[in-house]
């Protein structure tokens, strides 16, 4: 269909969209490649032909009028070759007893839920491939054919609300249909669609009592998972910096005690909204958000708010996103501290390049973008610290905390899972048996409790703490964090 | 067309595990190897925030003939291949049935049919006893001492 696509383009002269919803971008399947085109064309653009050429005339949107006439044209022109197109589709019988009108792969699970409950005879699948614009003659032939009609789609009720149109306007040829679907509340509006779904909605129009069989044996499993397997709660893993920058943060902040708090964004760094990142973050929006809503607390001191405003962003999410946002703190004078946390990649995603790599997409050599040197041109004081170096670290927080407008404070220190620290640890950890006082502490396992690195464990039978050898990545953060100063590492 | 018939068609594996175990990869190898002798294959993935420690999950479906969505129904699974003992469980409610062997990598086969919710506490110890035996099986797992590295105890039954 993407090559399909491509060739729609040209004849059409139009852009379109491949539209994926949901599953399509979690699933996989066989995939029969086609030779690649031979003799490609050399790149150029055309813009010699007369003002209303569309072909060759300059690329503008004016003349608004004429424009818009040969955009109708082409959407006219689209639906003419969609009545015929190969990628529409039906399956079923001539006439169905219900007809479901189904996209991408809600299809999948229609034709599963036909099988689940054996109604191949009684509905017929109508997939369309192309949604926009809809074929409107092959749909009202479909619509002719059946009284009852389901649409099973993701997310928005798109098929549910445009067939309806070709409906009402052909009712008098096609007669009155009764429609199941999102907006009547067949299928839920929210969450995503699954064979048994669309099997339970099916089976509802049609009638078929369909029971749980094994519905003891699903009772008993589910009892016996609640009893024995211990949910995975979500953290950083052992050795990643952020864990030891959210420490930083969320203590200077706690200690200043004037109720600050950290805007955040999307990254591995999203997970401070949980325990394993101390619960430091308040916001959590789309990539660069943090720095935006930041900006804007950050000017709410005119209002008598006090309260110190951070922000976060990975490395690459500053290139990405945050930018705009930063210039428009600096413009406004917000009184916003920003921490970059640099962990040296694209870490959430698979150590992707970005504008701070070396490297560019494509494994070619590329001139580093310097994080500092950036925000030194907007007239942005920044320091750089690592977070590993937490008393340092520390006294660079409180300091930036106490002043004015914006601040950046760099926090670098590379992923724990980066290649190049694969396997490497820099301190060798241990519990000091003879220093730890276990349960006899006060601190109420801190380590364990509060600090939460899945490399310390709690040894029942001895009482106290232990270093997991196996997992521990070796970053020395929890030797700062014991009270009795009982962890020791050395450099391995 | 594939020329061995199926047990069933199509044929739905789950392979489950722990976020950085090779769960991806390894659905990736087995459905690249099926498809190489010439079945249909659906491969459905975990998403949300399937991160390295968190649980994740693959469906694989098998078919000689046709293309089958990519979610396995309710109770459909066939197999459920489990890079870690704990996620076995997890996956059971939703996707096992009363014939479905679950194997624990790499020793060992526990009918899931036997599962001990219901029974006594005797039957449960059982359970217990043969979930440890598999697990013992995992290096990852004996090198804890019967431990999450986030502190949880295997099991919460009392004995």
């Amino acid at each position: 269909m993407t090559r399909w696509a491509f060739e729609l383009s040209e004849q059409l002269g139009t852009p379109v969209l491949l539209r994926s919803v949901t599953r399509m971008s979690h699933a996989s399947g066989i995939v029969r490649l086609g030779p690649l085109p031979g003799n490609p064309r050399r790149a150029a653009f055309r813009c010699e032909g007369f003002m209303l050429d569309p072909d060759e005339g300059p690329m503008m949107s004016a003349p608004v009028g004429y424009r818009h006439e040969t955009q109708q044209d082409r959407i006219r022109r689209a639906r003419d070759l969609f009545e015929a197109s190969p990628f529409n589709t039906y399956e079923g019988p001539e006439k169905p007893e219900l007809l479901a009108v189904t996209c991408s792969a809600s299809t999948l699970y229609c034709r599963e839920a036909v099988s689940m409950l054996g109604a191949a005879g009684r509905v017929g699948i109508l997939k369309i491939g192309t949604t926009w614009p809809l074929p409107a003659a092959l749909v009202k032939s479909r619509l002719a054919a059946a009284r009852k009609v389901l649409f099973v789609e993701e997310i928005l009720p798109f098929l549910e609300e445009n067939v309806k149109v070709i409906a009402a306007e052909s009712a008098g040829e096609i007669g009155v249909k009764t429609f199941y679907g999102k907006n009547e509340g067949t299928l839920p509006m929210n969450g995503e669609l699954n064979p048994d779904r669309v099997a339970a909605a099916m089976a509802g129009i049609l009638g078929i009592a369909c029971g749980d069989p094994a519905a003891d044996y699903r009772r008993k499993a589910e009892a016996t998972a609640q009893a024995m397997a211990p949910q995975r709660g979500q953290t950083f893993c052992p050795g990643c910096p952020h864990r030891a920058s959210f420490w930083l943060l969320q203590e200077a902040l706690h200690l200043d005690n004037r109720k600050g708090f950290v805007c955040g964004d999307i990254g591995c760094y999203s997970l401070a909204l949980l325990p394993c990142g101390f619960n430091s973050l308040k916001t959590l929006h789309s990539m660069g958000s943090g720095m935006g809503i930041a900006s804007g607390f950050g000017k709410l001191g005119a209002f008598g708010m006090d309260q110190p405003v951070v922000t976060v962003c990975g490395d690459s999410t500053f290139y990405h996103a945050v930018l705009p946002a930063l210039i428009n703190a600096v413009h406004h004078r917000a009184d916003v501290l920003m921490a970059i946390l640099d962990n040296s990649g694209t870490a959430m995603t698979g150590f992707q390049p970005h504008p701070g790599s070396a490297v560019n997409a494509v494994g070619e050599p590329s001139p580093r973008v310097d994080i500092e040197a950036v925000c030194r041109s907007l007239g942005v004081g920044v320091e750089v610290r690592d977070p590993f170096d937490l008393a340092e670290t520390r006294r660079a927080v409180n300091r930036l905390l106490e002043q004015g407008g914006v601040r950046v404070l760099v926090l670098r220190q590379s992923c724990a899972l980066s290649p190049e620290k694969r396997a490497r640890k820099a301190f060798q950890v241990r519990v000091d048996e003879k220093i730890c006082l276990g349960e006899a502490c006060g601190c109420g396992r801190f380590c364990t409790r509060v600090f939460r690195c899945p490399g310390l464990l709690w040894d029942k039978a001895a009482g106290k703490a232990r270093i997991d050898e196996v997992i521990c990545a070796g970053c020395g953060v929890c030797s700062f964090i014991c009270p009795q100063g009982a962890i020791a590492k050395e450099v391995a | 067309m594939a020329r061995e018939r199926l047990a069933k068609d199509p044929f739905n594996i789950v392979i489950t595990g722990v976020g950085g175990q090779g769960n991806v990869m390894a659905s990736r190898v087995l459905a690249n190897m099926l498809a190489a002798a010439g079945y249909r294959i659906t491969i459905g993935e975990t998403f949300g925030a399937s991160q390295r420690g968190g649980s994740v999950m693959s469906h694989i479906r098998v078919s000689r003939s046709s293309v089958w969505s990519p979610q396995i129904p309710c109770g459909g699974a066939d197999v459920v291949v489990s890079l870690e003992p704990i996620e076995a469980l997890r996956v059971l409610p939703a996707y096992g049935n009363p014939q479905v062997r679950v194997r624990p990598t790499p020793a060992r086969s526990i009918p899931s049919a036997s599962l001990p919710a219901n029974r006594s506490i005797r039957g449960r110890k059982r359970s217990k006893r043969r979930l440890r035996a598999c697990a013992r099986g995992c290096g990852w797992w004996t090198r804890r001492n019967g431990r999450w590295p986030w502190g949880t105890q295997f099991s919460p039954i009392s004995s």
